[in-house]
């Protein structure tokens, strides 16, 4: 058989797909450069036109990779077998914020186009079909820094569907988008479908995507399975503990208002309270103000009234700790054992001290045989342990955690939740979580409360 | 210890916005030449004289492109951070001698990419982009353009890393920037995160310009 180089990049299409079909993939198989075995083995895949594929699996398991392969946009490496395409194919990859190449929305759409050749007129007309069939009529002139991310992203989804692909190929498209987003998106995958276009949809939730997906697969260790149809359901949590009528006040927020860089008022007045022990979730839209809450919260930024009491006291080092979205922003030292040092340190713990917590914490978070690896080598959902871990060290009165599953499987996911649990136990912080989801396991959190433009709802 | 609460809030650096001014008006070649020229000129010039002379000239560039004061700190503060980096590396090496040159190449340094976050607050990227793409090759001009375009991406995350580190206990605060014991965090808490968020967001950016049909290096050689 005929074995296509993965090297081929995108000014090559591939070979085309038998008739009738959009894709077709034949033994396929691919090891990275440098890697010990190879991520996939023996891929069979068929998409015909109009047809949506929900493509299922745990990080690491392949799912990026596959799609890259059908996009020809892998690097040369070992691989073997055949992918065959009708027309070429359009990979959405995961971060919209490198996508976007133009500062306004039309030249965005112009950039593939141009580098067709095609005469302006055609390009001007298929940039306005793109648009349109994304529900973005009207939006060329709009400067893209000014868009929500569920726009934006369908801003680079317009500028791919502008070049006609014969597939479209979404990266995790779920997960920087708040509900509100995924529908206005899975509206448009719909009728991107009906229209007859092939998507493959690799993503670790399946919930929003329901409605347009005929076919669910998942990768297995770098193998295709069939998928149950509704694997969400599989994401569970252990329940609260019930909380003390006395407890401590672990967090008081009375009157918080907040600005940003441009003025505009993201906190109107928010006044809450978490008792040491209590798991609160907070949900709100992207923009809706959370980030800016927990910022305030943890003394971060200053705010333009109100006030935060944590434990008592002023927001330091060691009582409050905030994670980030992206864990990577947290690590840098050359092992995880000095990276749950560090903040300790810092904190002017006794060395001795600081080794004893370590090897606690390390074994309490499962990260006994990852201590002297460098964190940068670590998978994301390691890496994202091994942030909460230099979180915990301290034994902070309260925890804040920003969009803490996005990127995360199902399984890490249910990790992280039953480590909280574990750890709230033993420690009784108070813990605050902001996202636009509800909780991965619906009665996980103690009180769940909504912010809605800088205000808390009742 | 200052401890935390004085941060400022994230703006937004190297962001373009129109003020209608004579400099907006400009055509992007000539400012393209207007930044190459005060690049060259910083890099050559010795003296202190010649130094303030552009200081001098970019200032009153910012002030006639309707620009406030507050958006030419929010440009020059990563900068400065630098600067502080480099005066420290002088003093490691030079000790009280290395003083006076630390200072001339910290301000070289600024001197050198002021004037590109100027243009980049009076021009639209896609004016930049076209006028290089006439005078160079297209993945050259799509490097220059999309680090451009990345800039106010990079500074954001600059942010985050700063603020996610302080809450750690690393010494970030504007008042520990006149300690040298500090400025280690600088480049082990924010430099390293930074440099290896700055590579992945620059290998997102190539993937997603490659996807729309940009020519891979090998085959455009």
């Amino acid at each position: 058989m005929a074995s296509r180089t993965a090297a081929s990049g995108a000014a090559t299409p591939p070979p085309p797909a038998p008739d009738g079909l959009a894709l077709a993939v034949e033994a396929f198989g691919f090891a990275w450069p440098g890697a010990d075995a190879p991520t996939l083995r023996s891929i069979a895949l068929r998409l015909a036109p109009g047809e949506c594929v929900w493509l299922g699996g745990a990080s690491g398991s392949g799912k990026t990779t596959l799609l890259r392969a059908i996009a020809g946009l892998l690097p040369v490496g070992d691989a073997r077998g055949q992918v065959r395409t009708r027309g070429r194919p359009a990979l959405l990859l995961q971060n919209v914020e490198t996508q976007l190449l133009a500062t306004r929305v039309d030249d965005e759409l112009d950039f593939g186009l141009a580098l067709r050749g095609l005469p302006e007129a055609e390009r001007r007309a298929r940039a306005g079909r793109a648009l349109g069939a994304l529900g973005l009529a009207g939006f060329e002139a709009r400067a893209v820094d000014d868009l929500s991310a569920g726009e934006k992203q369908r801003v680079v989804l317009a500028a791919l569907l502008a070049l006609e692909p014969g597939i479209l190929l979404l990266d995790e498209p779920s997960s920087q988008l708040d509900p509100d987003g995924r529908r206005r998106l899975a509206e448009c995958l719909g009728e991107l479908a009906r229209r007859g276009h092939a998507l493959l949809i690799a993503d670790h939730v399946l919930t929003p995507w329901a409605d347009c997906v005929d076919r669910c697969l998942a990768l297995d260790k770098g193998t295709l399975v069939a998928s149950p149809r509704f694997p969400d359901a599989a994401a569970r949590g252990p329940e609260p503990r019930p909380l003390a009528a006395d407890a401590p006040v672990a967090l008081a927020v009375d009157g918080l208002r907040a600005s940003d860089g441009a003025g505009r008022e993201t906190l109107r007045g928010v006044s809450l309270r978490v008792a040491a022990g209590e798991r609160v979730h907070l949900t709100g839209r992207n923009g809706a103000g959370k980030s800016t809450l927990l910022r305030a919260v943890a003394g971060l930024l200053r705010p333009a009234g109100g006030r935060v009491r944590i434990a008592g006291g002023a927001a330091v080092p060691g009582r409050v700790g905030l994670l980030f979205q992206n864990p990577e922003r947290n690590l840098f030292e050359r092992s995880v054992g000095d990276e749950i040092a560090f903040g300790l340190r810092r904190l002017g713990w006794p060395e001795a001290d600081v080794a004893a917590r370590v090897r606690d914490v390390l074994a309490r978070c499962g990260l006994e045989r990852r201590a002297g690896r460098s964190p940068l080598r670590l998978s994301f959902g390691e890496q994202h342990r091994v942030a909460l871990a230099s979180l915990l060290a301290p034994r902070p009165a309260l925890l804040l955690l920003d969009e803490p599953f996005t990127g995360l499987d199902l399984e890490s996911r249910a990790r992280v939740l039953e480590l909280l649990d574990r750890e709230q136990a033993a420690a009784g912080f108070g813990l605050l979580v902001a996202s636009h989801d509800p909780p991965p396991a619906a009665r996980w959190a103690h009180r769940r409360l909504a912010l809605a433009d800088g205000r808390l709802a009742p | 210890m200052s401890g935390l609460g004085a941060g400022p809030v994230a703006g937004q650096a190297f962001h373009y916005r129109d003020t209608g001014s004579a400099l907006h008006r400009l055509g992007a070649g000539w400012k393209l030449l207007a930044v190459a020229t005060f690049g060259a000129a910083a890099l050559a010039a010795r003296g202190p004289l010649g130094l303030g002379a552009i200081a001098a000239a970019l200032a009153l560039g910012y002030r006639g492109a309707g620009l406030r004061a507050g958006e030419l700190w929010q440009d020059a503060r990563w900068l400065v951070v630098q600067g502080a980096i480099v005066v420290g590396l002088y003093l490691l090496r030079d000790g009280a001698a290395g003083l006076a040159p630390g200072a001339r190449t910290a301000l070289q340094l600024l001197l050198f990419f002021l004037p590109g976050a100027l243009l980049l607050r009076t021009t639209p990227s896609a004016r930049i982009l076209a006028t290089l793409r006439r005078a160079l090759p297209e993945r050259l001009a799509f490097a220059l353009s999309t680090g451009l375009r990345l800039l106010p991406a990079f500074s954001r995350e600059l942010h985050e890393i700063r603020m996610a580190q302080r809450l750690r206990g690393a010494r970030l605060s504007a008042s520990d920037l006149w300690r040298p014991r500090a400025w280690r965090d600088w480049v082990d808490c924010v430099g390293l995160p930074l440099v290896v968020r700055a590579i992945r967001m620059a290998e997102e950016a190539a993937l997603a310009a490659e996807v729309r049909g940009l020519p891979r290096r090998e085959e455009s050689a």
